[in-house]
């Protein structure tokens, strides 16, 4: 089988100096997407970076190559255009591009051989890389990715964009700074700039995707309900650093009948009381993994994950900000704040 | 199964607590979930990254957790997953292990329920109500304390906690079903049937309308849902068999109350395809009327009801008491497997001691709340010679609240104690006057079951009418009272 032209930017000479030095292999660890070939990339200073190449090769082995290639081009411009709005806003959580461009790589055809990326800032790797099971998790740590994670989202919120696909893997860990950035806006969706894909059912992962999606149950056509779907996702993240698992599969393991979401739209209010109980007996189990490990912050730590992951998109989010801004993230964020900060000191003593 | 044993059953929906009725399939859709495994390519992606890459937990858990998320079932390479998973449990949470455990399907069997009992119920509500305190929202938890509060014979709690409950949910299946049940617990079927009707649901879903149906003529109230239910049953193709049983069942049981046991007998047998044990026990207790056959081994989950009628029609009354004895345990709020199991005991077997300890274990909350639970524990009390205990309890029934042949049987019931106390003459009079009270309320069973004990009290002083013995035998085999032909010849 011919390599594919994203393949081959090793040793080429791209945009702003940039040359791509290592071709990263998927490790097991990773869930990105498999639409694009990752390298290291270094520039003239020595300085290292992290390139995304745009991977044609499986959509030209798709059913109407050029529909899958239209498909992909734009949302690639639309997470390169997205990606330049966060830079420009200044939105320190996000991962954001250093560099983009394309290349023709050589011995390739000018129609397939055009291989367009983007390069980021370097991280450490992603939380689901460096996350070495529940059993073993630091508190402090988590708490802080938590904060951070939440910062990002909200900058995001503020500049009408909506993530929607916040997982583990996607919170990039950039040691050095002690911090965690949110990384991939592949599947978010930007108010000012419609897309088509903002339509779909599921834009994300489906394994950290609210159950109201599965239903394709929506609340109202407003574009802010995507928030509640960026809130559920950030509760998930507690699910997954204390019980291995996200709150969509806590809760479907918690049913032992699979849910019929077939029955679309009004299914899911049938369905809530189920729903709800079973994640209610999911959060049970988690409390004592938390009590486990964050002992006198678990009560804070459940009470933010009942609000964030609660199976009701109405009711998500803190109860005081439910009228007037019920997608806020502001208290979320004092609190993960002062949660890393307690952790921290009792690490300390 | 008894003496009380329905005039005229019907499918009244069982209750349980949620879990059971999930894992018996009356809450969720029986349809077989559709599998969304190609809808997704990170889901494909994490297959592969499971297959090709060193395998580890981690990735072992996002691939079987989004595999359960998207139906992807009977999926080998996520079964192998779930099996790796499960070999490294102690380096994962208990909720990982459920992922998995789940995903190979190791669900809970009925053997595994804790059936209730008192202290079992009592733990349950402590666990719930800290629960709710954390999240209030949870109607199935509502209706779960319900439950364990009615088991415990503590109706006014149980009704509170409901009421809560079909407030939050008042168009859920097993909210409604539940509600409807406990409103029949506590004697008002018009509450029951004000819920079921008011949701829209009712209309459309079979359990509920099936439950609707049955409840009104259980109770004598007129229906507008029969036609409804009639057109639904001849359009619904796509439903699942289990979905529709209870519905097909109790149809055919309105078919049958109307003489048209042929069409009652083809709606069971659409009825018996997947049955719940609710469906089956109703089938069976039909069957004799219909000439419908129901083969019980090939029978639905926790059929104990039908079990326990199946070995009581045999004569083995020995199975039929421990079938009875789990259908107890299984509808423990319920009074009528408690009368069945101790009238078993007691008339059939002889077994008074174990008559009373059933009571005692099982039906305690009854006594002071169902005449007949009292009635048999007086009765096996005073056939065991306990006296003073037996006339105690016979002086605690406030007379002027029973039905007429509740104080027909009374009266059987005070001859005997008479009779134990040698006091012949009392004795035989009481006996004498239950047994034309009875034939003026022209309850034949009563009648011969009275006349049985008289014969058997005469026998033990010695009044051995042989002929008298023969004409009750008779007339209990016309009754089908089997259980009282052997003895009746025999001298004791």
């Amino acid at each position: 089988m011919a390599i594919r032209p994203a393949m081959k930017l090793l040793g080429l000479d791209l945009v702003d100096g940039w040359k791509a030095i290592k071709l990263i292999e998927p490790k097991s660890t990773d869930t990105g997407s498999c639409f694009s070939v990752g390298y290291i990339v270094r520039n003239n200073d020595g300085k290292e970076a992290f390139l995304k190449a745009l991977d044609y090769s499986r959509a030209l082995q798709s059913d109407d190559p050029a529909k899958e290639l239209q498909k992909l081009t734009e949302r690639f411009n639309f997470e390169r255009t997205l990606l330049d709005k966060c830079r420009n806003k200044h939105m320190s959580k996000i991962v954001t591009a250093i560099a983009h461009g394309k290349i023709t790589v050589p011995g390739e055809s000018s129609e397939h051989g055009v291989v367009q990326y983007i390069v980021f800032e370097k991280a450490d790797g992603n939380i689901r890389q460096l996350y070495n099971l529940s059993k073993n998790i630091d508190t402090t740590w988590c708490l802080r990715s938590l904060h951070n994670s939440a910062v990002a989202l909200q900058q995001l919120h503020t500049h009408g964009i909506a993530h929607q696909d916040l997982k583990p893997s996607n919170v990039l860990v950039f040691a050095k700074d002690q911090e965690f950035k949110v990384a991939d806006l592949g599947r978010a969706s930007d108010k000012a700039v419609p897309f088509h894909y903002d339509e779909m059912q599921i834009a994300g992962d489906p394994s950290y995707a609210p159950i109201e999606l599965e239903y394709n149950f929506r609340i109202s056509d407003e574009f802010q309900r995507k928030y509640g779907i960026d809130m559920y996702h950030l509760g998930s993240l507690i699910f997954f650093y204390f019980s291995d698992v996200s709150a969509t599969e806590a809760i479907k393991t918690k049913l032992t009948k699979s849910l019929n979401t077939s029955k679309e739209g009004k299914g899911f209010t049938e369905d809530l009381p189920y729903i709800r109980y079973a994640f209610i007996e999911a959060v049970n189990d988690l409390r004592k993994d938390v009590f486990d490990k964050a002992e006198d912050l678990t009560d804070e730590i459940i009470n933010i994950v009942q609000e964030l992951c609660e199976p009701d998109p109405s009711k998500r989010g803190h109860p005081l900000d439910r009228v007037n801004n019920p997608y806020s993230l502001e208290r979320y964020i004092t609190s993960f704040d002062r949660l890393a900060e307690k952790a921290e000191v009792r690490l300390s003593k | 199964m008894n003496i009380n044993d329905y005039e005229a059953r019907q499918i009244i929906p069982r209750w349980y607590p949620f879990e059971m009725a999930l894992y018996l399939g009356e809450v969720l859709p029986n349809s077989k979930p559709v599998n969304y495994r190609n809808k997704f390519t990170s889901y494909l992606e994490k297959e592969i990254d499971w297959m090709r890459n060193i395998k580890t937990l981690s990735s072992a858990l996002d691939f079987v957790g989004t595999a359960l998320v998207v139906n992807d079932f009977n999926n080998d390479n996520a079964v192998k997953a779930s099996e790796f998973i499960l070999d490294n449990e102690k380096k994962i949470s208990s909720l990982a292990i459920q992922l998995a455990k789940r995903y190979v399907n190791e669900e809970k069997k009925i053997s595994n329920f804790s059936l209730s009992d008192d202290n079992n119920c009592r733990n349950n509500i402590v666990r719930i109500k800290a629960a709710l305190k954390m999240y209030p929202y949870n109607s199935i938890a509502w209706a779960d304390m319900a439950y364990y509060y009615a088991v415990l014979g503590q109706n006014a709690k149980s009704d509170k906690c409901m009421f809560i409950a079909v407030n939050y949910s008042p168009d859920n299946r097993y909210i409604l079903r539940s509600a409807a049940r406990l409103y029949l617990h506590l004697h008002d079927p018009e509450k029951a049937l004000y819920y079921l009707r008011k949701s829209e649901n009712t209309r459309y879903d079979p359990w509920l309308l099936s439950s609707e149906i049955s409840i009104s003529e259980a109770f004598d109230i007129k229906t507008k849902n029969i036609k409804t239910a009639k057109y639904f049953l001849t359009k619904v193709d796509d439903l699942p068999s289990k979905d529709l049983a209870e519905l097909f069942g109790t149809i055919a049981t309105l078919e049958a109350k109307s003489g048209a046991n042929n069409k009652a007998k083809k709606l069971f047998k659409n009825a018996l395809i997947d049955p719940n044990e609710n469906t089956v026990a109703q089938a069976f207790w039909m069957s004799p009327q219909i000439g419908l056959h129901v083969d019980l081994s090939n029978k639905a989950e926790a059929s104990f009801e039908a079990d326990g009628r199946y070995y009581f029609s045999i004569g083995n009354y020995k199975d039929a008491l421990e079938s009875t004895i789990k259908w107890l345990k299984f509808q423990p709020f319920c009074s009528h497997p408690v009368i069945s199991a101790s009238y078993i005991s007691g008339v059939c077997l002889n077994d008074y001691n174990r008559s009373i300890q059933i009571i005692k274990d099982y039906g305690n909350h009854f006594i002071e709340k169902d005449f007949f639970v009292k009635n048999n524990y007086i009765f096996s009390l005073a056939s065991l010679g306990r006296i003073s205990e037996a006339e105690k309890l016979l002086d605690s029934i406030n007379i002027g609240s029973l039905q007429n042949n509740e104080k027909a049987t009374l009266l059987a019931t005070e001859g005997l104690i008479k009779y134990r106390k040698n006091l012949i003459d009392e004795g035989r009079k009481l006996y004498e006057d239950a047994i034309e009270n009875f034939k003026i309320l022209k309850d034949e069973k009563r009648t011969v079951l009275a006349s049985y004990f008289l014969s058997r009290e005469e026998k033990r002083i010695g009044n051995d009418n042989i002929l008298l013995s023969e004409k009750i035998s008779k007339s209990a085999k016309r009754l089908g009272l089997n259980e009282l032909i052997p003895k009746s010849n025999i001298k004791e």
